[in-house]
């Protein structure tokens, strides 16, 4: 388990680079945390350290953004956002399963608890985000054991 | 040119019959299942629920809206295939190619964002106008008028945030867009934030009626940003963090939505310095909303009389099937028919490539 503290955006996005740099495709990241926590801001400095540029949005309407990134090992993140679902069966028509520990796939999702069961099996590692004040987030990374 | 609209990709099933007439467009029929009562229950969109009532609720819309079985005295058939809810979309799209097919007649795919500019070309009969009473008074559309090239378009919607140059027909330039949360989420959040129903743009507007817009500060966030991108996260966890220390919820749904329409006008008219357009376009679901209208309009009016405003119906400013239709007949006459065989549906469809 590792934590660290981020006093602002912009530094969250880059602890989420530093993170993102040791991921070599099949991962799945359950990002948790309040809403206003910075689990968008987390999953954009991810977004943005993998795909070189293109910043990630909201996914909570489309809830799946997939975007393309051209790596050796990494071809795309598939960023879903669970935050309306209201039951694991509903995880079904978003066909996460196609992504879930391919290896040329990271999947982040955000507001995971729905689908723990389904993340579980794939070894998910976890970010836990907590606003400890207006400005200070403290982040946990741990493997979800 | 008749043509049968078709829009499913997010809580709306909607099916429309719209003539075109020069350039405008009359709105023959449109028959719409709300699902907003029903996703109230839940707090939001579900996708397996709405994709579900969209397959049930297709065939009786189209009996209700009258098409002939073999599709008699329809020219094409518009259909949204993106971007939006991938079990939703499909719906829409499977429907609209199987009636071409069975129908031998022209299948147009139209952007759900395209649509919504298309909007303000629509004509709304005049009965639509006539019941809504009180707001009547408050179409600001350029009534009988039809935008003129360039138009800077402002959609705001759950999904959506983005100013877009139209320099013609079906030519789109992308100016700027939401880096995080589209306006409508925001909306949407904050009104679960503070204990309201879905959607949350009327709640708050509502409520921000009691309130007072100046009582909380809150943050105008990208205004000095240099572009014409929009970011509204950082307005939502401001609320958040206001509402922990106040009650008055009166004022900060007031407060917030002072924010969000300062914001969006203040990029928008940032935009029509830059670009001098002849006519700015407001849609988009958050485009009912009567002080983002009000203010965009008086802006512009102080900017430049010449330009001119135009914002959807209210009867049209949520999803349906009759922009969708109206923006399908203009791709159809650039001759961007689809094969009913092989259209599908596309999530992630972006209005500028």
């Amino acid at each position: 388990m590792q934590t660290v503290i981020s006093s602002s955006p912009d530094q969250t996005k880059q602890i989420a680079a530093k993170f993102a740099a040791t991921l070599s495709g099949g991962e799945v990241v359950l990002l948790e945390g309040d809403m206003g926590s910075g689990k968008t801001t987390f999953a954009q400095g991810l977004v943005e350290a993998l795909s070189r540029g293109e910043g990630a949005r909201s996914p909570t309407f489309t809830l799946v953004n997939i975007y393309p990134v051209s790596q050796d090992r990494i071809k795309q993140v598939v960023h879903a956002d669970l935050y309306r679902l209201k039951s694991d069966q509903e995880l079904a028509p978003l066909a996460l399963e196609e992504w879930l520990g391919r290896k040329d796939t990271v999947v982040l999702v955000e507001w995971p608890e729905i689908g723990t069961s389904v993340f579980l099996d794939c070894s998910p590692i976890r970010v836990h985000l907590d606003a400890t004040s207006e400005q200070e987030r403290l982040l946990t990374i741990s493997s979800y054991a | 040119m008749r043509l049968l609209g078709i829009e499913s990709s997010c809580d709306e099933t909607a099916l429309a019959l719209v003539v075109k007439e020069g350039e405008r467009f009359e709105m023959e029929k449109s028959v719409l299942s709300s699902q907003a009562a029903m996703h109230a229950r839940y707090g939001g969109v579900v996708p397996e629920v709405a994709a579900r009532e969209h397959a049930e609720q297709v065939f009786p819309l189209l009996v209700e809206l009258g098409v002939p079985c073999d599709g008699s005295g329809i020219d094409v058939v518009a259909v949204t295939a993106g971007p939006g809810l991938i079990p939703a979309l499909r719906i829409g799209v499977e429907l609209g190619k199987s009636l071409a097919w069975a129908w031998g007649k022209p299948l147009v795919a139209v952007n759900h964002l395209e649509g919504h500019i298309y909007s303000v070309w629509i004509s709304a009969p005049a009965v639509l106008r006539e019941a809504k009473g009180p707001l009547k008074s408050f179409d600001v559309r350029s009534e009988g008028r039809i935008p003129l090239f360039p138009s800077l378009c402002l959609i705001v919607s759950g999904g959506h945030t983005e100013l877009v140059l139209m320099r013609g027909h079906g030519q789109y330039e992308l100016l700027g867009r939401t880096r995080d949360d589209a306006a409508g989420e925001a909306f949407d959040k904050v009104a679960k934030l503070l204990g309201l129903g879905y959607p949350g743009g009327p709640e708050i507007a509502r409520l921000a009626q009691e309130g007072d817009a100046e009582a909380i500060a809150l943050p105008r966030p990208m205004l000095e940003s240099g572009d014409l991108d929009f970011s509204f996260s950082g307005l939502k966890t401001a609320v958040k963090r206001e509402q922990a220390e106040r009650e008055q919820r009166a004022d900060l749904a007031a407060g917030f939505q002072q924010a969000v329409v300062d914001v969006l006008v203040s990029k928008t008219m940032k935009a029509v310095e830059q670009y001098h357009p002849r006519s700015v376009i407001l849609t988009g679901g958050v485009s009912a909303n009567r002080l983002l209208r009000e203010t965009l309009a008086h802006a512009l009016n102080a900017r430049d009389a010449r330009i001119t405003f135009h914002a959807p119906d209210l009867s049209l400013t949520g999803d349906n099937a009759v922009m969708i239709a109206a923006a399908g007949a203009m791709r159809f006459e650039a001759g961007q028919i689809c094969d009913p065989l092989t259209l599908s549906a596309d999530a992630n469809w972006a209005l500028v490539r």
